[in-house]
């Protein structure tokens, strides 16, 4: 187990991820688009400590994606995801399918706008599909 | 909301995807089509039906259901990868079975839902929530088990005001007393459509084979 306080870990892991991300910002653009302008959603990571980081993803209201760990309570979300860092860890990684976890019950969806919870799910899975493709055919571009 | 027909029955393995996936291809030659399987835990219709290569998207608050072969089609299995299993409580199915009949934008006349076997909670659900505007098919095969079953399954599909047009008995000329036990669904009132055993129809969709005829007959009339 790290001994870094989680906040820092998790800002650690998206600097890591920064550069990759970047690099197909205008794929992942468009997929984004998929989701909807203003909308978002408030990742929610916890450890075996008992800390928990709260982080913003969606789209701004100008459609650009954006990510917000400092001031996620304050923006508006349509749904919240709940996940053990390890859980989340693997997942950016590509060592575990978001989908497989959400069907192991490794991750807590709750909806914030009164719509079901696997109405959001869903959604998920098929953005996650997306920008799977959009890798992928990067890779086999390159 | 499209016209709703369950395709269920009291017991498993007896035919009931084959029976709802021929339906919703039969019915789409003359109205549009939704099929959906409401199988959490065995969903199968997508081996028969295909799997979508479009991904699904929402529109003002409602999903958007790809369409594979002409029929607009939601399926678990389109969402977790092949040999997932499920390890969810009955709050999660539940929460996933009110998408999917709930919060789906299906824009078809008819809405063909393929039901889990027995009368397990997500059948339940699925009653409360459409049964008393639906139409029922109960499938099954000539033998006392598939009977018995069935008979649960019926009393339950009343219970919940579900309008049920026929029993399917299939591979009906496999079975010796096939006939005493066709009677004895007579019996409860209902018409009975015998389905003989075609080999084929575990390979491939068959939705054009004339014994499906009475079953659209008692659907749509």
């Amino acid at each position: 187990m790290s001994l870094l306080p989680l906040a820092w870990e998790v800002k650690l892991l998206f600097l890591r991820l920064a550069p990759k991300i970047m690099a197909r910002r205008r794929e992942l653009a468009r997929v984004v688009e998929e989701m909807g302008r203003g909308k978002g959603g408030i990742l929610v990571l916890y450890n075996d400590k008992g800390e928990e980081v709260r982080i913003w993803a969606g789209m701004s209201e100008d459609g650009k994606p954006e990510v917000d760990i400092e001031n996620a309570g304050r923006r508006r979300a349509n749904n919240e995801i709940v996940m053990h860092y390890s859980t989340f860890k693997a997942i950016v990684e590509g060592k575990l399918d978001p989908r497989v976890a959400y069907a192991h019950d490794l991750i807590y969806v709750r909806s914030l706008d009164g719509l079901p919870v696997s109405f959001h799910a869903l959604l998920w899975f098929s953005w996650f599909d997306l920008v799977k493709e959009e890798i992928e055919g990067l890779r086999a571009k390159s | 909301m499209p016209r709703v027909v369950l395709v269920a029955s009291g017991k498993g393995g007896v035919g009931k995807t084959t029976v709802a996936v021929n339906l919703a291809l039969a019915l789409s030659t003359r109205d549009a089509v939704a099929l959906l399987d409401a199988d959490m835990t065995a969903p199968n219709a997508h081996l028969l039906l295909g799997l979508p290569s479009e991904k699904l998207r929402e529109s003002n608050r409602m999903l958007i259901p790809p369409k594979v072969n002409g029929v607009e089609f939601m399926s678990i299995a389109m969402f977790f990868p092949r040999g997932v299993g499920l390890a969810w409580s009955h709050e999660k199915v539940a929460d996933m079975i009110k998408t999917l009949i709930r919060y789906v934008r299906w824009d078809s006349r008819w809405l063909v839902v393929d039901l889990p076997p027995s009368s397990i909670d997500v059948n339940i659900e699925v009653l409360k929530s459409v049964g008393h505007t639906s139409r029922g098919v109960i499938v099954g095969e000539p033998h006392r088990f598939a009977f018995e079953d069935n008979l649960r399954m019926l009393d339950l599909m009343r219970l919940y005001g579900v309008d049920v047009r026929c029993i399917v008995l299939n591979k009906f000329n496999l079975y010796p007393n096939a006939d005493l036990i066709a009677r004895e669904y007579e019996g409860l009132g209902l018409p009975v459509v015998r389905i003989p055993f075609d080999p084929e129809l575990a390979v491939r969709v068959k939705p054009e084979a004339d014994y499906w005829i009475p079953v659209l007959g008692a659907v749509a009339r």
